[in-house]
């Protein structure tokens, strides 16, 4: 492909994230903080994605994820005088091992298992960060707060939050259009023809899911350093839910959905909430109206927008 | 006891598979050399598509054995038993509906390659199983609908289709189940011709299930004919033909199909 159709064909991509780079030399802090915000749940969205979209299974606790990369390096950072970066390692093991332990408790039989127990999960987890047992630990409700700033200034850290967010969009890009990816796919589809022609279905879901895993805990992380802060609504059932929204909002199956739906969520929690009482309510209308009159999401608006403008040319 | 008869590729010793009181392979013990062409016949409910349901590992038979190249195969998940080198179509055809024709059968070729767990390359620029993948669809004359989606074929195409991923999966049993189902009269003989080029170029073992009869008579080596799950007969197309219990279990009744 000559630079010039590259340049044509990722035309609209390029123009975004040039306005993004842009974005800090003339927006308030404010806005820096709410896009900071969506980049981090974009990737967790996409996590998520990876998991309902791709691979068609169902997680109610992946905020266990989420929480246990932001836990792990808050803790290690305050508790051991890590830096942010040596706990990376750390979170990346803790998720995928605890991907690979409910994987391995369930993922075995019917996916509503999984289904099922992550609630459970998330549940217990959220019980073992707020507990009288572990608060000298993990501060309870309270949470734990003055992690050590990973870098200088906010401008920085914003680059930082969109640097995490490109490069676990184009990860997950190549996994998808990977053999494996499309393997997942495949189960997604029709799981027993998988089996049927040679496919271990649980090894690629147990893949699946520490892909997932590490991905969500790494947002966890990332949260984490930006708030300098951690919350055990992180590991929490409104976390899972609010990741969930974003990805079934934004279209699932689409990488680009589920960031879009991050964007979409967290700029209504931060604006449509200050105007509306009801914010809520408005947000659950949408919802619906987005699930049945446009299952693949908000995104899919873009896709045949775009389709109808390229169907003149070229292909 | 492991007596294992070596020469058989398939080989199922007193195979036997109830639903509830209702036994629909009932000890069944067929030996199949390598090689060989064997379909099994039978009326609708016989347990022909259980038998198969056993041998591929969809179901777990109550009692039996099943050797497959000599090795006991009876409590080996499916996905093992297609990595060994077994292939097979489904008489209610099973593909991957929103995926795209050509991809059906790529994944079936990729499942037999070393690619199956890559996670960094683009499958599409795997050339070699791409290629692979349109040689299956041209085999069965599919390949100007290599891009649509699957859902979208005739039920005549997708048993095409059926037929390319078993194809794609390159075993060396071949498991057929009623491959010309629900297909025109017009259909059928490129189907046939399918199924005997796959004899004669790669030298596979099949095992057929069909209803209609020229077709059996002209292919098979063996006929297996089953009824109420049980074996009743087995012989060469002439012992079959002549065979009286077979001619009231099954060929008197012509209308079933
Ligand atoms: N999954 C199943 N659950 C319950 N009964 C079944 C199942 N599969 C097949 N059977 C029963 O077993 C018998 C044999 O069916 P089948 O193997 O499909 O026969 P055939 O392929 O020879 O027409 C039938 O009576 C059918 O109703
Ligand atoms: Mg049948």
């Amino acid at each position: 492909m000559s630079i010039n159709r590259y340049l044509q064909k990722y035309r609209s991509a390029l123009i975004l994230i040039i306005i993004l780079i842009l974005l800090p030399l003339f927006s308030s802090e404010y806005i820096k903080v709410v896009a900071m915000q969506i980049f981090i749940f974009g990737v967790f969205a996409i996590s998520y994605d990876i998991l309902l979209g791709y691979t068609g299974i169902a997680s109610f606790g992946h905020a266990i994820f989420f929480g246990t990369g932001a836990y792990v390096s808050a803790l290690m950072m305050l508790k051991a005088g890590f830096s942010f970066w040596a706990t990376i390692p750390f979170v990346v093991v803790s998720c995928a091992g605890i991907g690979l332990v409910i994987g391995l408790l369930t993922l075995r039989f019917a996916t509503i298992y999984f289904t099922i127990v992550t609630l459970a999960l998330g549940q217990f987890c959220y019980f073992l960060l707020t507990n009288a047992l572990t608060y000298q630990y993990t501060g309870g409700d309270d949470g734990l707060h003055g992690l050590p700033m990973v870098l200088q200034t906010k401008n920085q850290m914003y680059y930082l939050a969109l640097a995490f967010l490109l490069a676990a969009f184009f990860i997950a890009k190549k996994i998808i259009s990977s053999p494996l990816g499309k393997t997942l796919v495949a189960i997604r589809e029709n799981e027993f023809r998988a089996k049927m022609i040679g496919y271990n279905v649980l090894n690629y879901r147990l893949i699946a899911l520490v892909i997932s895993g590490i991905m969500a805990g790494l947002a966890g992380s990332f949260n984490a350093a930006m708030l300098r802060s951690v919350f055990p609504g992180f590991m929490g059932a409104s976390t899972t839910i609010d990741v969930i929204l974003m990805t079934i909002l934004g279209g699932m199956g689409s990488l680009l959905g589920p960031v879009a739906g991050a964007a979409l969520v967290i700029i209504c929690q931060q604006y449509l909430s200050s105007y509306f009482e009801w914010w809520l309510l408005i947000f659950g209308v949408i919802f619906v109206l987005v699930v049945l009159f446009l299952p693949q999401g908000l995104i899919s608006i873009v896709y045949r927008f775009r389709k109808k403008n390229t169907s003149g040319g070229l292909n | 006891m492991s007596e294992k008869q070596q020469p058989y590729i398939l080989q199922t010793v007193d195979l036997t598979k109830s639903f509830g009181r209702q036994t629909a392979v009932n000890m069944v013990s067929l030996n199949i050399l390598p090689g060989e062409f064997v379909s099994i016949i039978g009326p609708n409910g016989a347990g022909k598509t259980t038998f198969f349901n056993l041998i591929t590992g969809a179901f777990k038979p109550d009692s039996g054995i099943i050797y497959f190249k000599g090795r006991d195969i009876t409590k080996a998940k499916e996905f093992n038993r297609v990595q060994m080198g077994m292939a097979r179509c489904f008489q209610i055809t099973n593909v991957f509906p929103h995926i795209s024709v050509l991809e059906n059968v790529r994944l079936a070729v990729q499942a037999k390659s070393k690619h199956k767990y890559r996670l960094f390359i683009n499958a599409d620029k795997l050339k070699e199983l791409t290629e692979y993948a349109h040689y299956c669809l041209e085999i069965v004359q599919l390949k100007n609908m290599a891009y649509q989606m699957a859902i979208s074929l005739t039920h005549a195409d997708q048993r095409k289709l059926e037929i390319a991923i078993q194809l794609a999966s390159q075993g060396e049993l071949m498991l057929l189940d009623e491959p010309t189902a629900g297909m025109s009269a017009e259909e059928v003989p490129a189907i046939v011709e399918v199924i005997k080029d796959i004899r004669k170029k790669e030298q596979k073992t099949i095992v057929m299930v069909e209803h209609k009869l020229n077709m059996v008579l002209s292919l098979s080596d063996h006929i297996a004919v089953m009824n109420y799950g049980m074996l009743i007969a087995y012989g060469s197309p002439r012992e079959i033909k002549e065979n009286q219990d077979v001619q009231s279990a099954y060929l008197g009744r012509k209308g079933d199909a």
